[in-house]
């Protein structure tokens, strides 16, 4: 009879765990991966595998070196490598990517304590760490698929609007940058894969509606109601900005990523509207071109504080007059 | 007028009222895109073949000139159409099979409108794509709507129409989907999980356990204050004698379930893991009944509500669900103030079939028992709240309550949709302030078993004897519900199923509220509405990680609060917080653990700060 065990209930739990979590977002991302390589060669899969490796081998060093238990199975290091390699230029140099990993997994996600503890995005870190360390690399080097021509994004188009007089309808169709037929990044050029990514992962219940649903939101009405560009329709213009840059990877990958987003229903609102306006401030009066890691990395520093502003009211309860920290009576 | 102004009150009348002027805006041209169309285009008007020729041309256009991205789209969008139109014929087919009806001109009708929506859209983007590619035949923005053909806008409101009288024609069950439309979006409330049922044990009917040779009485079967014993050692007992009682407020008599002699008062382990004083009986096997059994009393409408409370205190009642909250109390509290009784046969445990069973093997009894707690607290509005995965018990209480047939309140298959406030919120749509019970806001939640066990006590006069019990899970040879006699160790119970020694973990209850047994010796009390008998297989896994702060809690807790966060200020002993973060108003179904991905036993930190706020509390009254 002492073998019985005697423990608090519930006594049954949900199978999902953290690695099935990271595993329904590698499979989510499987869809822009394939487009990855379809458009630009078969280099992209060494640049994917250099990445991601080198994200579990600092994982797994790092580990190693400070005696901590072992956390590579959980599989976030992958979905790290994985974000960072689909965020790069098609020309990115191959040396560029350990660096890249490095800077995601050591310095921000270990050193703040590991999975969940971090304050930021690591693979959005990287990003923007390699952005601004090596902009040779980083920003003037786009390509088209398929050939290989260097050419511009929609996203120079629609800044550059005003002093060329270029219309984008005749360099970029809507339809091309939907489906991903334009220079950009390796993995975000296809609004469709990612989209199609996000809808798996909103049907198995990975990420709530909250996040991309606010985000896309705010940049479709702002671009709706102030667009920038005589020539086309306000409709055009907002689906050119949809559909072009990394908004959708953003939106569905990014942003959504559980450490650094809020945790309640209403904070993750604002959280993804912040993310959306932020993003669209920075496209249409910043100095670079693409706001939304800069905007979402922004809007982490936001997150725990969107958390304690929004608490729900709790069923049947009083409406909510809740503030952490001290009251004043 | 005070039914008016409850109808005001409940929120089901607006969203009626909502759905109605819908409806209604959808028939006036104002308010109808596609109404609103006055131009003419004569080549096409009402022909279908001149429609299905321009539509070739249209194509052959399209297909040569335009985008790869348009024929893409064009492609997918026919193809999603064609699929849409194949899946709503099937469903319509079906609905229209069941219920016999006119089934041809329906499907017809169907297939029509199907297919004119589809020629309507696909005209209309293409005529937006040519209008932003700036062609001779799309001019202005109002050419996208000129140049859809008459015929099209003509037949597919004719189509329409033949459809609304086909469907009305149609003999579908409006009932049955409207009884759909509200399982999810107005009987509901919200957060919750959805455990694997394991209900294998439904098919199941109730076996009988015989008696045992000892048995065992704990003197604590209810919430409430312990009771004492009005028999001595050496004494004989009845069957149905009451053996203790106690003269506090909140308690229940507990009653002999055989005859024969009390061989010992002592401490034994009870199922709550404590060790509480207990009565031991050794059976003689001859069931004598005892002569203070109450008189039965068929004809309960001679006495008042308060000589039945009496009566049912008497018979030691308490809450089946698995609260055993002494229901003479309840019904004491609500007398006056209830307009609604509730009957909770959701059970939306896993593994647990006790309730569904006892619907299915004594209706008669229950409604009855509705009929006595209705008269008592004298309404005649009541619910049952039932769970759609019960659907023979379903279709019994419909058959059996014939008109009254709408009392039945379906409700979906949810964790947990049995909770006191879940189930009032879902059924009623009222929401209980937090802090309060059930009849501030005028209901009255009874578990089905109760209602039985009431039936019993008043017309058969036969006190709380019996418990049905669901036998699950891998560590026993077969599963089933047995009646088990109040007082059976568990030990008998379930050897009767084939106790498997390769269990691990003995849960008295369901998995996500039940509580876990050391000892097999424990008896069967008021409260044991299963035993689940779990393998090392179906333990639950491990804590994994550290917390990833998901909100998968956030979103699983049917009070709305925030489990994780709850948990880290309990963690720092920051207890102003955790009363702030209404941490005493979670009920502890346990679905923050349970949708938990790193395994946290969020749980437990949620009852640590619940007791700690309870201990700070009194503290405070001291000082």
């Amino acid at each position: 009879m002492s073998e019985l065990v005697v423990s608090s209930s519930p006594h049954s739990k949900d199978h999902r765990t953290v690695s099935t979590i990271m595993g329904y977002v590698l499979v989510a991302l499987f869809p822009a991966t394939v487009g990855a390589v379809v458009y630009f060669g078969w280099s992209v899969l060494l640049i994917i595998l250099i990445s991601v490796g080198s994200c579990v081998l600092f994982e797994y060093l790092f580990n190693l070196l400070m005696k901590r238990k072992q956390t590579i199975y959980d599989c976030s290091a992958m979905v790290t490598g994985l974000l960072l390699a689909l965020s790069m230029p098609p020309t990115v140099p191959l040396w560029l990517l350990p660096i890249g990993a490095f800077f995601a997994i050591v310095i921000v996600k270990q050193l703040f304590g590991g999975l969940g503890k971090n304050i930021f995005n690591p693979a959005l870190s990287a990003r923007i760490f390699l952005f601004l360390s090596f902009p040779r690399y980083m920003n003037h080097c786009w390509i088209t698929p398929f050939d290989g021509v260097t050419v511009a994004t929609p996203l120079e188009y629609l800044k550059n609007s005003s002093e060329k007089l270029v219309t984008i309808t005749d360099k970029i169709s809507i339809g091309d940058c939907f489906l991903g037929n334009t220079g950009g990044c390796i993995g975000e050029t296809s609004a469709l894969l990612l989209l199609l990514g996000g809808i798996f992962l909103l049907y198995k219940k990975v990420i709530t509606w909250h996040i991309p649903v606010s985000f896309i939101g705010t940049v479709a009405l702002v671009t709706l109601i102030f667009p920038r560009y005589s020539d086309i329709s306000a409709v055009q213009y907002m689906l050119y900005h949809l559909c072009s840059g990394s908004l959708f990877m953003g939106a569905f990958f990014m942003a959504t990523d559980y450490a650094t987003s809020p945790v309640t229903p209403g904070g993750r609102l604002i959280y993804g509207a912040g993310c959306g306006l932020i993003t669209i401030l920075i496209r249409y009066f910043g100095g670079y071109l693409e706001g939304v890691s800069f905007a979402i990395l922004l809007m982490n520093c936001f997150s725990v504080f969107l958390d304690t502003v929004t608490i729900p009211r709790n069923f049947g309860g009083e409406r909510r007059v809740f503030r952490f920290g001290k009251t004043r009576d | 007028m005070k039914k008016l102004s409850n109808c005001l009150k409940s929120y089901l009348f607006y969203e009626q009222i909502l759905v109605l002027i819908t409806i209604v805006s959808a028939f006036i041209p104002f308010l109808n895109p596609l109404v609103s169309y006055e131009g003419t285009n004569e080549n096409m008007l009402f022909s279908i073949f001149a429609d299905l020729g321009q539509i070739e041309r249209y194509f052959e256009s399209v297909l040569s000139s335009f985008s790869l991205f348009s024929k893409v789209l064009y492609v997918v969008m026919l193809l999603f159409y064609v699929g849409l139109v194949c899946y709503v014929c099937g469903l319509i087919l079906i609905w229209a099979k069941a219920a016999g009806g006119k089934r041809s001109v329906f499907t017809g009708s169907v297939i029509f409108l199907m297919v004119y929506l589809v020629l309507f859209i696909v005209y209309f983007s293409i005529n937006q794509e040519l209008y932003h590619n700036g062609s001779d035949l799309v001019q202005s923005a109002a050419d996208i709507w000129l140049q859809i053909p008459v015929g099209i806008y003509y037949h597919f409101i004719l189509s329409l129409a033949v459809f609304v009288l086909a469907l009305l024609g149609s003999g579908i069950d409006f009932k049955a989907v409207w009884y759909g439309m509200r399982l999810n979006w107005i009987h509901r409330f919200d957060g919750g999980v959805h455990p694997t049922p394991h209900k294998n044990t439904r098919s199941k009917p109730i076996e009988i356990l015989p008696p045992q040779k000892r048995m065992i009485y704990p003197l604590l079967q209810h919430i409430g204050a312990i009771c004492e014993p009005c028999v001595a050692v050496g004494d004989y007992v009845r069957l149905g004698q009451k053996i203790a009682d106690s003269t506090a407020a909140v308690s229940a008599p507990i009653h002999a379930s055989v005859s024969g002699t009390v061989v010992d008062i002592c401490d034994w382990e009870h199922p709550t893991g404590n060790r509480i004083r207990s009565i031991i009986v050794e059976n003689d096997f001859e069931d004598k009944r005892a002569e203070c059994f109450q008189e039965a009393c068929p004809d309960y409408r001679s006495k008042t509500p308060e000589e039945l409370i009496a009566m049912i205190r008497e018979a030691g009642i308490v809450g089946m669900g698995g609260t055993a909250f002494p229901t003479h109390l309840k019904l004491t509290s609500g007398l006056g103030r209830v307009d609604t009784l509730i009957v909770n046969a959701a059970e939306c445990e896993p593994y647990l079939s006790s309730d569904h069973r006892v619907i299915l093997e004594s209706i008669d009894e229950l409604t009855g028992g509705i009929e006595i707690v209705s008269y008592i607290m004298n309404t005649s509005r009541f619910y049952i709240g039932i769970e759609n995965n019960k659907p023979d018990a379903i279709s019994l209480l419909h058959k059996k309550l014939g008109k009254n047939r709408s009392r039945v309140i379906i409700l979906k298959s949810k964790y947990p949709q049995g909770g006191e406030k879940q189930l009032v919120r879902a059924v009623t749509g009222r929401i209980i302030p937090s802090g309060k019970m059930p009849a501030d806001v005028g209901c009255l939640v009874l578990n089905v078993d109760t209602i039985i066990a009431i039936y019993r006590a008043i017309v058969n006069g036969a006190p709380l004897m019996r418990r049905i019990v669901t036998v699950a899970g891998h560590g026993v040879e077969r599963t089933g519900n047995v009646s088990v006699r109040i007082g059976t160790p568990f030990s008998a119970v379930l050897n009767y199923f084939g106790y498997l020694p390769s269990t691990r973990k003995l849960i008295m209850g369901g998995p996500m509220m039940g509580t876990a047994q050391y000892s097999l010796d424990a008896p069967v009390i008021k409260e044991t509405s299963g035993l689940i008998c779990m393998t090392k297989e179906q333990l639950a896994l491990e804590r994994d990680v550290s917390c990833i702060r998901c909100g998968s809690c956030v979103s699983a807790c049917p009070m709305h609060l925030v489990p994780c966060y709850i948990a880290k200020y309990v963690k720092a002993e920051n207890l102003e917080i955790v009363k702030k973060l209404h941490t005493g108003s979670c009920i502890e179904c346990g679905c923050c653990s349970f949708a938990c991905p790193a395994k946290i036993p969020l749980i437990q930190y949620m009852r640590i700060g619940k007791q700690k706020l309870k201990e700070n509390k009194v503290e405070k009254e001291m000082i």
